[in-house]
């Protein structure tokens, strides 16, 4: 077991940077989540973990030793891949116990007998030891995968997008079967995709990258309450929150470009004429009168998604505003209406970083406008 | 229906092209004396008096040993050359690897006859001149080409994920080649083997050349050379007969093996 410490690691292929000085440290048997677009670095990140690929530039510390310029097999990694690329012509007891054989190779077949078949007792793969993958499913063949990673006991365990080959229903008991093995072995694990979802549920820490750098890392909910950039803002949630483009008016408020309303702002000071972003998220949105609310608009689409309704609310900009609202609520398309929020649910961004942590009482008054922090 | 029946009459016509000549050469390696002109579906009189002659006037089951030695010895080693080539080719990138698949293509683009008498030359100055390991080196530039160009495409098809996870499993390239590539390589392995097999087998110019005791003959050569009591005579039913046993054995192998010879003539056409 081992924490990993990432530092100023750069990937270049050519010409293309693929990693453009990632800095990321992450605890002793941690459930670390990296998600992104697809193109963002995650997987090339997951590479360097695991030594498939020489880093540009940078260290990489697994356990407090410097494992940049070693091999694979030195590392103590081990890797669940996304194709879950078993050995076709081995049953799935020798496609676990390969890589125990080769490692320790002079180490007895009872003793490797016995991790595989606790490996496999763990995964509940017992009855299917002497099958080979071709005659697995899906869902079996991605846990012959996760027992080859895991009947080694490696110091850290990456996972390439280990859900995307599953349907929805085999994906969320994987999910499940996932947190129970790492609340169970307690290795650090690195897990690479691009679902938030998987990212929300699972993750301990969770790494958002956006071409080649880390964008925000911490806790998930810390990520969807305070999210340090509006790309992190439209990244989590469905719908992704509402970013609107507003002018701080001599009031301290701020008014939406085409002049769609009036948002107070919460307790930072801002010179009259400044250019902001403010989100507001779909869910933390209630209908109103519209001359009562912080936004006024005409109601353009409705969408009824059974335990919610969405409405899309056209306030003069470019995107119509979406509200998330109780199943209950009720008006057609056409109409016009209101929209207010708590004072905690809005979030203000200036040049592309977050201004106020209006949502942790205390926080607000000392911070910095220039940094965000 | 008028479809079905000229596609039955073309099948039919398709067959009897194929069959045909190795059905005569069956028929004819039957009879003796006058009864091979007297042309026919089966013989009158039936005898194997043919193939017994095959065997008692040359030493003819010296040549089919001779053969199978040889092409046998081909395939081994072109096998053993063109995977290790394969993996090279397909998995590792250096510089000119274009141009070195490009000469290899190349060189099986030359007539044989163009590279007789240059091939003369280095046998004899190897001083394998009139032996079977002679023999075999020179089938080797007929069999590397495609053998090693079979492979490059049939280990390009396996995943790099394959690769990969026997890295973090440990594994050194040899580990991988001979632990991973070759079980998941053998139906390629079978058809591409038996493709050379049938080259070194049925290769004719070269054995001719580079032979000179009927004791290193190989089977075509031999049978060419099968002559009659005198220069105006061609003993027909001994020489279909030694066709015929040469032959079988060959279409045996091939039926025995198609799924995997089909499977390796199509696999470099369609990028998996």
């Amino acid at each position: 077991m081992a924490g990993v410490e990432i530092d100023g690691l750069v990937k270049r292929f050519g010409a293309v940077t693929a990693l453009d000085g990632v800095t990321l440290s992450l605890p002793d048997g941690a459930y670390a989540v990296i998600v992104g677009r697809s193109g963002c670095g995650k997987s090339t990140l997951l590479r360097l973990l695991a030594g498939l690929e020489d880093a540009t530039a940078g260290t990489i510390h697994i356990g407090g030793t410097d494992v940049t310029g070693l091999p694979p097999k030195r590392r103590d990694v081990a890797m669940v891949f996304q194709s879950y690329a078993l050995y076709p012509h081995m049953t799935v007891f020798e496609n676990m116990a390969f890589g125990l054989r080769l490692r320790d190779g002079r180490r007895d077949k009872a003793t490797i007998t016995a991790r595989v078949r606790e490996a496999a007792c763990m995964l509940h793969l017992e009855d299917l030891l002497d099958r080979r993958p071709a005659a697995l499913s899906g869902g079996q063949r991605q846990r012959v995968a996760i027992g080859r990673a895991v009947v080694r006991d490696p110091a850290v365990l990456l996972l390439d997008e280990p859900l995307s080959n599953l349907d929805a229903g085999l994906r969320l008991s994987v999910r499940r079967e996932l947190a129970a093995l790492h609340r169970r072995l307690g290795t650090t694990m690195v897990h690479v995709t691009h679902d938030q979802t998987e990212a929300m549920t699972l993750a301990d820490v969770m790494v958002l990258m956006e071409a080649g750098r880390v964008v925000q890392a911490g806790p998930p909910l810390d990520l969807y309450t305070r999210p340090a950039t509006p790309f992190v803002a439209r990244f989590l949630g469905t719908p992704p929150m509402n970013l609107l483009p507003a002018v701080v008016a001599e009031d301290g408020t701020a008014v939406p470009l085409g002049g769609g309303g009036r948002i107070p702002l919460p307790a930072v000071t801002l010179a009259p004429g400044s250019a902001v972003e403010v989100g507001v998220r779909p869910e933390a949105m209630t209908a109103c009168p519209p001359e009562a609310g912080h936004l006024a608009g005409t109601v353009q689409l409705v969408e009824h998604l059974g335990e919610s309704v969405l409405w899309h609310v056209d306030v003069g900009l470019a995107e119509p505003v979406v509200a998330r609202l109780g199943p209950d609520a009720t008006i057609r398309a056409g109409d016009r209406t209101g929209l207010a929020w708590a004072a905690d649910a809005t979030h203000v961004f200036q040049d592309g970083s977050r201004l106020a942590d209006a949502d942790l009482p205390g926080r607000s008054a000392q911070v910095c406008p220039s940094c965000g922090h | 229906m008028i479809a079905r029946i000229a596609f039955a009459l073309a099948v039919v016509l398709i067959v009897a092209v194929s069959i045909g000549p190795l059905g005569y050469a069956v028929v004819t390696s039957l009879e003796t004396g006058s009864a091979l002109f007297t042309p026919g579906l089966w013989p009158d009189a039936p005898t194997v008096a043919n193939y017994a002659a095959v065997f008692a006037e040359q030493p003819f089951a010296r040549n089919i040993l001779n053969s199978i030695l040889v092409a046998g010895g081909v395939v081994v080693l072109s096998l053993a050359l063109a995977v290790t080539a394969a993996y090279a080719l397909a998995r590792v990138e250096f510089r000119g690897r274009g141009l070195l698949l490009g000469t290899v293509l190349s060189v099986s683009m030359f007539p044989q006859v163009a590279v007789l008498s240059g091939m003369f030359l280095l046998i004899r100055s190897l001083g394998l001149y009139n032996s079977l390991p002679g023999l075999g080196l020179s089938y080797l530039m007929l069999t590397l080409p495609f053998t090693v160009w079979m492979l490059t495409t049939f280990v390009r098809q396996i995943p790099k994920d394959l690769e990969e996870a026997a890295i973090m499993d440990g594994a050194g390239p040899l580990t991988i080649i001979g632990r991973v590539f070759l079980p998941v390589l053998w139906p390629a392995l079978v058809s591409t083997g038996l493709l050379a097999f049938i080259v070194a087998w049925n290769e004719f110019l070269f054995a001719l050349t580079f032979t000179l005791t009927a004791e290193t003959r190989t089977v075509p050569v031999a049978i060419a050379l099968i002559s009659g009591a005198s220069a105006h005579e061609l003993p027909w039913g001994r020489i279909m007969a030694a066709s015929v046993i040469v032959t079988v054995p060959m279409v045996v192998l091939v039926l025995v093996f198609q799924r995997w010879i089909v499977s390796g003539l199509t696999a470099g056409a369609v990028k998996g």
